[in-house]
């Protein structure tokens, strides 16, 4: 084998490189993928499936806002001192459930009164607590310690390819995976895995039509720039485009998808998501008289969320949208007020997102929020805090999906201090706790995996079986 | 206490790393040619490319100069008939002369003022951001020594080693002018990686992007050394715990060191360390650094590569002991490798600098503006890669569907299908010029191929196209049509060298 050849037969291998095997081993081929999922996982249909919506807080988002049930400990041990307003005696800002009030906190009592959110305090990784943005994201979105796995909505592509949905084939679904603001990382590998039809779409916030092509006159024969009209000549150019274009290569193969997909995104947002179904699927809020707002800001999480909601009412066949917010959450720097802000901008569009579906009647789909690990609770030097482990994780809706319990404060928390300057959380002895991995292992068993962790190494959230542990009445 | 001011003056170098420059092996010598059978950065030779037909030495040629944002048209690298259908390269040793340019002497890197070199005045944003006069200065300067220490510049300030990451809060857009100018400046006056490397990582502008003591060690040994240990994480964020980053009215956020506050000693890379600066010194000192740099570096250039063949590029780039950033940018640049080997999608920039040579595009004077805008559809910004903006640079370069259909729409609508109004109107677009004088739909055909897609049309082309182009009634209205067609070609979005197996 001359070095040409030697070079080629590298080349031509998956173009985003051969996957390792996971840890868990997961196959890392389509077929062998599909075949594994066969025979590995025990599935049953599910009696209602819900429609999911992942928004992920990226940059690892601070606890503070879901518990401050240890703020006297944490005040005392901080580096550089807390704002004396943040403090146990100030009910402005501490809620009697120990939220953080101004931060969303008053939000999250009355969405947990009203059996619409559920607060788990004790997301904790007893294994590989390595606070690393990158490795750290991947692991929390695909689901797995294997952060070279296919992704959490690959796999509910590849479930949706075994078994349909509610009768249906999963050729016949229309957009069943979207990511609104950029592909996430849950749909890893999404392009080898899945096909053509199962693709996710990706759709900005305002769910724009921005894969119509502007009309070329010389071209058409048409004046106008508008969109590009049905034209033979259009067509003529599309169809030698595809001829052309090499097929077998990876890299070209994927634009190549890409452009199939743009012709059948444009048909299908005109049709599913035209201007009036959007408006048939907003209702009137009774306490204003008016279509419900979404709020509006500058982190854009009501105009995220807003959109994913329309959409999943637009469009029955959406069952999993992965948010991308263009926020950080990062904050080593100068951030209690710009996280108190940020976050309680994140629960308003909860908070919204719950009344919408209530409204609709809709009781589920489920919206849950986390993050890729939490931050360090000692103020650092310049006014910002570092990474740490334990999170907070936010889960909300989907009230009449069996097994689901809203309304319940779960895990107790303690303060460490391993060295100056870095205090966290960690479980209580005896409490409740998970590692993230297990937020991925009970949405796959809302999808009916009975036993999710031979996909992600842990057991789901035994909802139902939890004890509300609570420390304030 | 210390406040740190911008620019070379805030620089505490430590040390001057002596030691021999490896020397280059210059494309077409016997020395490459040796080299050739053995390794992966072996150039390609003056005869192998002179062996090339005469569309794949325009192609090869072009997917480097789009590296380097210039491209060439087919009127100065080829010797043609009127309807093309004969053509011949002009200078068999393109490739040696480019290298040669990129590496003689080397003039002055300040352009006193924008207009001088070409006459074009450009306007820029009321926010200056200084990305769009740099990328202006880029645009304007000739292809030369000075040109590629430009380069180089730009480039490395738009990887995760360097960022300045103007989006950040904390971050303000002369953060861009000041990393581009120091590593400007340093690689311009012969400084090598690692001196470098320690002149940024001491900079406010790097801490503007890592903020505090845990965060930029952390930052500093994962970017530069792949360093994921949390343990040692607090071991070096106490030698760097009397610096910070605090709001100063005037100033914005500023680096203080706080002579007050003793940092706290400890061991790490298996020596003793004293404080922030001794981190500093021993990071840029690390074994590791360079296999990293390299590692950077090659993904940059062979993101949809084996990773095991990226992995040998970096093995050899590591052993030939690269002292200087341009003893990595210029193996990889002129290896086989890359120019015949390599295949993988173009960085929009790239693209776009390259084709608007190639079909004499002209851009107007808010060229920049639009470049640099994140909301403009003919923006870098919808397409995920705006300049020196992003935490940990511009990184990936596999666009989702968002991004690809800006990037379609950027190549469709704004350089391919845009006429200007007339050569002597003030807006952006490609003069009628171009296609004058084809009164040939097939010479047009020919032409046009050659000057957008560096190839001949095929036989299916030709027979589909050409009774589209016959009802039209002015060579641009044909060419509208050619240029529709290229827009929704992969090939377009591709850099490839096109060459087939060996037998």
């Amino acid at each position: 084998m001359n070095r040409r050849t030697l070079l080629k037969a590298l080349l031509a291998a998956a173009t985003f490189g051969q996957l390792p095997l996971s840890a868990l081993a997961l196959p890392a081929r389509r077929e062998e993928l599909r075949a594994w999922l066969r025979d590995r996982i025990d599935w049953q249909s599910p009696a209602r499936l819900p429609t999911v919506i992942h928004l992920f807080l990226y940059g690892g988002a601070s606890e503070l806002a879901g518990n401050l049930t240890t703020l006297d400990e944490v005040r005392a041990l901080s580096e550089r001192p807390y704002p004396d307003w943040l403090s146990p005696g100030n009910a402005d800002e501490l809620s009697p459930n120990g939220f953080w009030r101004t931060a969303g906190g008053d939000l999250i009592e009355d969405m947990l009164a009203r059996q619409r959110m559920s607060v788990y305090r004790t997301v904790w990784r007893e294994r590989e607590d390595n606070k690393s943005h990158p490795i750290s994201q991947r692991q929390n979105l695909v689901g797995s310690l294997d952060s070279e796995a296919a992704g959490l909505g690959t796999l509910f592509g590849l479930l949706l390819e075994l078994h349909g949905l509610e009768g249906r084939a999963a050729e016949e679904l229309v957009m069943p995976l979207v990511s609104i603001g950029g592909i996430s990382e849950s749909f890893q590998f999404a392009s080898r895995l899945l096909p053509e039809a199962l693709q996710p779409v990706v759709l900005n916030a305002r769910l724009e039509n921005l894969f119509a092509r502007r009309n070329n006159y010389a071209l058409s024969g048409v004046r106008g720039g508008g969109a590009m009209p049905d034209n033979p000549a259009d067509r003529q150019l599309e169809a030698l485009a595809r001829r052309v274009s090499p097929h077998s290569d990876p890299v070209h193969a994927r634009l190549l998808g890409l452009f199939e997909r743009r012709d059948r995104l444009d048909a299908l947002i005109r049709e599913r998501l035209a201007p009036e179904r959007l408006a048939a699927v907003t209702p009137v809020d009774p306490d204003t008289g008016s279509p419900i707002a979404w709020p509006q800001d500058r982190y854009g999480f009501g105009e995220l969320l807003g959109g994913a909601v329309r959409l999943v009412l637009a469009n029955p066949d959406t069952r999993y949208v992965a948010l991308r917010a263009n926020v950080s959450w990062d904050d080593h720097s100068s951030a209690l007020d710009v996280y108190r802000e940020r976050m309680r901008s994140v629960q308003q569009a909860v908070a919204t997102a719950v009344r919408h579906l209530d409204l609709m009647g809709r009781d589920d789909v489920v919206v849950n929020v986390f993050t890729e690990f939490g931050r360090n609770l000692s103020c650092n030097g310049s006014a910002g805090f570092d990474h740490g482990n334990n999170q907070v994780f936010y889960t909300a809706g989907g009230q009449g999906i069996p097994g689901r319990r809203l309304g319940a404060i779960v895990g107790r928390t303690r303060v460490i201090a391993p060295q100056p300057g870095r205090v966290f959380h960690r479980p209580e002895a005896g409490s409740f706790h998970c590692e993230p991995m297990a937020i991925a292992s009970t949405v796959l068993r809302y999808w009916g995996v009975r036993n999710p962790e031979v996909i992600t190494g842990f057991p789901a959230i035994e909802e139902q079986a939890l004890p509300d542990e609570r420390r304030v009445a | 206490m210390r406040c740190f001011s911008p620019g070379l003056a805030c620089l505490a170098l430590l040390f001057l790393l002596a030691g021999c420059v490896p020397q280059q092996t210059a494309p077409g010598t016997a020395e490459a040619g040796r080299l050739q059978a053995q390794s992966l950065l072996a150039p390609m030779s003056d005869a192998e490319f002179a062996a090339l037909s005469a569309e794949e030495q325009y192609r090869i040629l072009n997917n480097l100069l789009a590296t380097l944002y210039k491209g060439e048209t087919v009127e100065s690298f080829f010797a043609h008939n009127a309807d093309w259908s004969s053509y011949s390269p002009r200078d068999p040793e393109a490739l040696r002369r480019l290298y040669a340019t990129l590496t003689g002497e080397a003039g002055t890197l300040r352009i006193a003022t924008l207009s001088d070199v070409t006459g074009m005045t450009f306007r820029f944003s009321a926010a200056e951001n200084p990305v769009e006069r740099i990328q202006a200065e880029l645009y304007q300067a000739p292809l030369d020594r000075d040109y590629f220490i430009r380069w180089m510049a730009y480039t490395l300030a738009n990887t995760r080693l360097f960022s300045p990451a103007i989006a950040l809060r904390t971050t303000r857009p002369e953060d861009a002018e000041r990393v581009y100018r120091r590593l400007l400046d340093m690689i311009g006056a012969g400084y090598g990686i690692r001196e470098i490397v320690y002149a940024h990582m001491v900079s406010q502008e790097n801490w503007r992007r890592f903020r505090s003591p845990e965060d930029n060690v952390r930052e500093m040994m994962e970017i530069f050394l792949g360093w994921y240990r949390d343990e040692d994480v607090p071991v070096a964020a106490g030698l760097c715990r009397n610096w910070s980053l605090v709001w100063r009215r005037g100033s914005a956020w500023t680096l203080v060191v706080d002579d007050r506050r003793a940092p706290e000693p400890g061991t790490l890379f298996g020596r003793p360390l004293s404080d922030c600066y001794g981190f500093y010194d021993a990071l840029s000192r690390h074994e590791r650094l360079i296999p990293t740099i390299a590692s950077v570096l090659v993904e940059q250039f062979f993101p949809q590569s084996d990773p095991a063949v990226r992995e040998k590029l970096v093995q050899e780039l590591v052993a030939s002991d690269p002292q200087r950033f341009e003893d990595i940018f210029l193996p990889l640049l002129f290896s086989r490798t890359y120019l015949r080997d390599n295949r993988r999608f173009y960085w929009a920039e790239e693209r776009f600098h390259n084709l608007m040579r190639r079909i004499g595009w002209r851009p107007d004077e808010a060229f920049f503006i639009r470049m640099n805008s994140a909301h403009s559809p003919y923006g870098l910004g919808q397409i995920g890669q705006l300049a020196m903006s992003y935490k940990l640079g511009r990184t990936r370069l596999d666009p989702d569907m968002l991004e690809f259909m800006a990037w379609h729409r950027m190549l469709r609508e704004y350089l391919l299908l845009d006429r200007k109004h007339s050569a002597a109107s003030n807006d952006f677009g490609w003069v009628d010029d171009l296609v004058a004088g084809f009164d040939d739909d097939a010479a047009l055909m020919r032409y046009l191929f050659l000057a957008v897609l560096a190839r001949r049309p095929s036989q299916e082309e030709v027979d589909t196209l050409l009774p589209l182009l016959e009802e039209k009634w002015s060579a641009p209205a044909k060419a509208l049509v050619l240029f529709d067609y290229f827009s929704r070609l992969t090939e377009l979005y591709v850099m490839e060298s096109g060459l087939e197996d060996d037998a």
